[in-house]
C-alpha cells in the first residue's frame, strides 16, 4: 500500500483549512465573532488540538487497521453503525455544501450565465478521477500545489499594507467580548476539526505516531496564514462591512492599487481557491466512500465513487433555495453537526477503548 | 427529475458493466447498485421537496426541536 508522508499531510490540511476560510468562512464568522474573531480563531485552533485527542489515542491503538472495520469492538455494533453513517452522511453534506458554495462563486463572479449544472459536474469528474486514483493522489495533489497555493496566499496581505487602517488597530485588543470569543473559538474549532477525518484514514498513514506533530504544524501555520487575511479585512473593511460581503478576500484583492500589471489579481485568487477546493471535496468524498465500504463490507471503494460524487454534485444544485439560506447552514447548522462527528463520536469510541482495555489490543498488523 | 433518474441509470449500468468485466463478486455488485439507487431515490424526493423542505431547513426544524426540549426556553 503506498503510505502518505507527513509532509502531503501538512500540505493538505493547510490548504483545506486556509482555503475554506479565505474563500467562504471570513466574512461569516466576522459577522459573529467582530473584532474578536482574531482572538477567538487563535484559541479555536488551540482548542482543536486538544478536542482532537481522544480520535488520536483510539486510532493509535491499532494503526494498521481503519476503526470502521474494528469500531463495533469498541462500541458494540448497532451504535457503530450508527457512528458510521452519521460521519458519511456529514461528510457527503460537508462536501455538497463546498459544492454549492463553489458554484455559486463561479456562477456569481466570473462564469455569470453558465448553468449551474455544467460547473458542478465538470467539477464533479476531477473529484471522480481524484478519488478513484486513491488516497494517495489526493494528498500528492496537494503536495503539488501546496509551495505555489501558500506563497499566494501569503503575498496577497503584504500587497495590501497600503489600504489598511492602522488607526482600528486597538479595537481588536479593546473590543474583546467573552460571547464573541466563544462564538469564533467555536466555529474555527469546528473548521480545525476537520483533522480527525485523518484518524479514519491512518492506516495509509507512513507514521501514525507521529501525526499529532504535524498536526502541531499545520495548526500553527494554517492560523499565521489565516490571521494575514483576516486581521486586513479587519482593518481595511471594519467587522459591519466584512460581514455583509459575501467575498470579502476577493474584495480585499479588489481594493489594492499596487499598479496596472498587479491591480487585477482575482483570477489568480479564483485559480487558487479552486484547486484548494478540489483537493478539499476529493478528501472528504474520500472519507465518506472509504466508510461506506468498510461498513457494506466491500474491498475496493471506486465502484462507490461515481454514485457518491454525482449524488453530492446533483444534491449540491437542490441543497439550498438561496445564498443567505446556504450561509445560514454554514454558521448555523453545519458547525454543530460537526462537532459531534470530529470530537463527540471520537470521544465515545476512546471512552469504550479505555473501559474495555485488553491485551488484544496488540500494534501488529490485521491478521 | 427525469435528468436525475436517467443520470443514475448511466451509472448504474456502468459500474455493473465495470465490474462484470472485472469478475467481481455478486454481492459487491449488488451493494454498489443498491447504495446508487438510494442515492437516486434520496436526490429525486430532495428534487420534489426543493421548496418546501431541504438539508439547512430540515436541520434548523431539528434543532429548534431539540431546543425547545431545554428548560427555559
Amino acid at each position: 500500500m503506498l503510505k502518505v508522508q507527513h509532509f502531503q499531510v501538512f500540505s493538505l490540511f493547510t490548504l483545506y483549512l486556509v482555503s475554506s476560510f479565505v474563500a467562504f468562512l471570513v466574512g461569516l464568522f466576522i459577522d459573529q465573532g467582530q473584532f474578536s474573531t482574531p482572538v477567538g480563531s487563535l484559541l479555536g485552533g488551540v482548542a482543536t488540538l486538544l478536542l482532537i485527542y481522544p480520535a488520536y489515542k483510539v486510532t493509535l491503538a491499532r494503526p494498521h487497521q481503519f476503526i470502521a472495520q474494528y469500531g463495533h469492538q469498541l462500541v458494540g455494533k448497532v451504535p457503530h453503525l450508527i457512528f458510521m453513517y452519521i460521519i458519511i452522511i456529514v461528510a457527503l453534506i460537508l462536501a455538497t455544501s463546498n459544492l454549492r458554495e463553489l458554484a455559486d462563486f463561479l456562477i456569481l463572479v466570473y462564469l455569470s450565465g453558465t448553468p449551474e449544472w455544467v460547473i458542478v459536474g465538470t467539477f464533479g469528474l476531477c473529484i471522480v478521477y481524484a478519488i478513484r486514483s486513491g488516497i494517495p493522489t489526493i494528498f500528492r495533489a496537494a503536495q503539488g500545489i501546496f509551495i505555489i497555493s501558500i506563497g499566494a496566499f501569503l503575498i496577497f496581505p503584504v500587497l495590501v499594507k497600503r489600504e489598511v487602517e492602522y488607526n482600528r488597530l486597538p479595537a481588536m485588543f479593546t473590543h474583546l467580548n467573552l460571547h464573541q470569543v466563544l462564538a469564533g473559538a467555536f466555529n474555527m474549532t469546528t473548521l480545525f476539526g476537520a483533522f480527525s477525518f485523518l484518524f479514519l484514514v491512518i492506516p495509509y498513514l507512513q507514521s501514525p505516531e507521529k501525526t499529532y506533530r504535524t498536526l502541531l504544524s499545520t495548526t500553527l501555520t494554517s492560523l499565521i496564514i489565516i490571521m494575514a487575511h483576516l486581521i486586513p479585512i479587519l482593518l481595511i473593511f471594519g467587522p459591519d462591512l466584512a460581514s455583509n460581503l459575501t467575498y470579502p478576500d476577493l474584495e480585499l484583492i479588489r481594493s489594492m492599487r499596487a499598479g496596472s500589471f498587479i491591480e487585477t489579481l482575482d483570477p489568480v485568487l479564483m485559480i487558487l481557491w479552486l484547486i484548494c477546493l478540489y483537493v478539499k471535496i476529493s478528501f472528504i468524498l474520500y472519507i465518506a466512500v472509504i466508510c461506506l465500504t468498510h461498513i457494506t463490507g466491500m474491498t475496493d471503494p471506486r465502484p462507490l465513487c461515481l454514485p457518491s460524487t454525482a449524488f453530492c454534485c446533483i444534491l449540491s444544485i437542490y441543497f439550498a433555495r438561496s445564498q443567505p439560506e446556504l450561509n445560514q447552514f454554514m454558521i448555523g447548522g453545519l458547525p454543530p453537526l460537526l462537532f459531534s462527528v470530529e470530537f463527540l463520536i471520537p470521544t465515545v469510541y476512546w471512552i469504550s477503548h479505555l473501559v474495555r482495555k485488553d491485551p488484544s489490543y496488540s500494534k501488529g498488523p490485521p491478521n | 427529475m427525469i435528468m436525475i433518474g436517467l443520470t443514475f441509470a448511466l451509472i448504474m449500468l456502468l459500474e455493473w458493466y465495470i465490474m462484470r468485466k472485472q469478475r467481481k463478486e455478486p454481492r459487491s455488485i449488488r451493494i454498489v447498485l443498491i447504495i446508487s439507487l438510494c442515492f437516486l431515490i434520496l436526490l429525486e424526493v430532495q428534487y420534489v421537496f426543493q421548496y418546501r423542505y431541504n438539508i439547512p431547513l430540515a436541520l434548523k426544524l431539528c434543532s429548534d426541536y431539540f431546543r425547545g426540549w431545554i428548560p427555559g426556553n
